[in-house]
């Protein structure tokens, strides 16, 4: 039977060495395609990715179970994709933290019915997911991806981010919503 | 579509030699990290060594100087005029006690045991990185 994270990370602190192969293993897609989401540069996502699991080694007997161990890992993995793109100056602030400009048509329709399934159910293939991910703001196709690739919850999502829940909401909201206007 | 399913279709394919530079990388940490304690334990075991061979010395010439090796030899060859006047030897010998040194020396001992300790330790975790 599957060993959850926190049972691992538990053996590792235990002094059960191996069991970080296990978590490497289980995580380097899920924190690649992430720093991919990011940096937008295969060769930079693989060296984030390596920093990122040098960091958890570093600092895994830190980690204190207050989040789930997928969420910890996302943020230093966030964390460490800005730093990186900083460096490199490839980073735009606004593409992280601007959040106005919306349209305001867009912001006024607000289908209560529509639910994420039957948003999603129109959508005829990944690649036209991916072009839709593409038009809208980082932070909302961000939010995205971590609710429904990730399962992340709301509150994690936040944690992630490092953003207010409702903030979180907002965008996971209008993300639905300029996908909507975009399907439209 | 599902939205789970129609999100791990634009996932990105890591390349098989990542985990394992990713291993690599953790492995080379744990030898330099490994390598530097080892060094640094070894060095404050030295150092506390040191310092406990000279606590003791110290612990020793206090001793003297203070006439609490005399009062032990007393208590030894004489025990009956120990016994007979045994408040005012317990006080002479409480006074004569070098209190700085044996504190001195204990602390000394200390650093030194669990330096030691965690040298020895140490040892097969460098063992095992190599």
């Amino acid at each position: 039977m599957k060993k959850s994270d926190t049972q691992l990370v538990i053996e590792y602190k235990d002094g059960d060495e191996e069991v970080f192969t296990e978590l490497v293993f289980r995580y380097v897609k899920i924190v690649y395609n992430q720093a991919y989401r990011l940096s937008k540069n295969k060769s930079d996502a693989e060296d984030i990715s390596q920093e990122v699991f040098l960091k958890v080694w570093k600092n895994i007997k830190k980690y204190k179970f207050e989040y789930s161990f997928k969420t910890w890992i996302l943020t230093i993995t966030r964390n460490t994709s800005i730093d990186w793109l900083r460096k490199k100056r490839n980073i735009v602030f606004s593409d992280f933290e601007n959040e106005t400009g919306e349209n305001v048509f867009v912001e006024n329709i607000v289908d209560q019915e529509m639910l994420a399934d039957e948003l999603f159910a129109k959508i005829e293939d990944a690649k036209m997911l991916e072009e839709f991910l593409e038009k809208i703001s980082l932070n909302q196709s961000e939010v995205l991806r971590l609710r429904y690739k990730d399962d992340l919850s709301f509150e994690e999502i936040a944690k992630v981010l490092n953003k207010p829940i409702d903030t979180v909401k907002s965008l996971h909201r209008r993300a639905l919503m300029a996908i909507r206007q975009l399907i439209n | 579509m599902r939205p789970k399913e129609l999100f791990s279709k634009i996932e990105q394919d890591t390349s098989e030699a990542l985990c394992g530079r990713v291993l690599m990388r953790i492995k080379h940490a744990q030898k330099r990290k490994a390598l530097t304690n080892f060094i640094g334990l070894g060095l404050i075991s030295l150092v506390s060594l040191s310092l406990f061979v000279s606590a003791v010395n110290y612990i020793g010439s206090e001793m003297q100087v203070s006439g609490f090796s005399s009062y032990l030899s007393i208590l030894f060859s004489n025990s009956g005029s120990v016994l007979a006047n045994w408040r005012e030897f317990t006080l002479a010998l409480a006074e004569s006690l070098p209190i700085f040194s044996i504190v001195l020396f204990l602390v000394a001992a200390l650093v030194f045991f669990i330096s030691f300790k965690i040298f020895i330790k140490n040892i097969s975790a460098v063992r095992l990185s190599f």
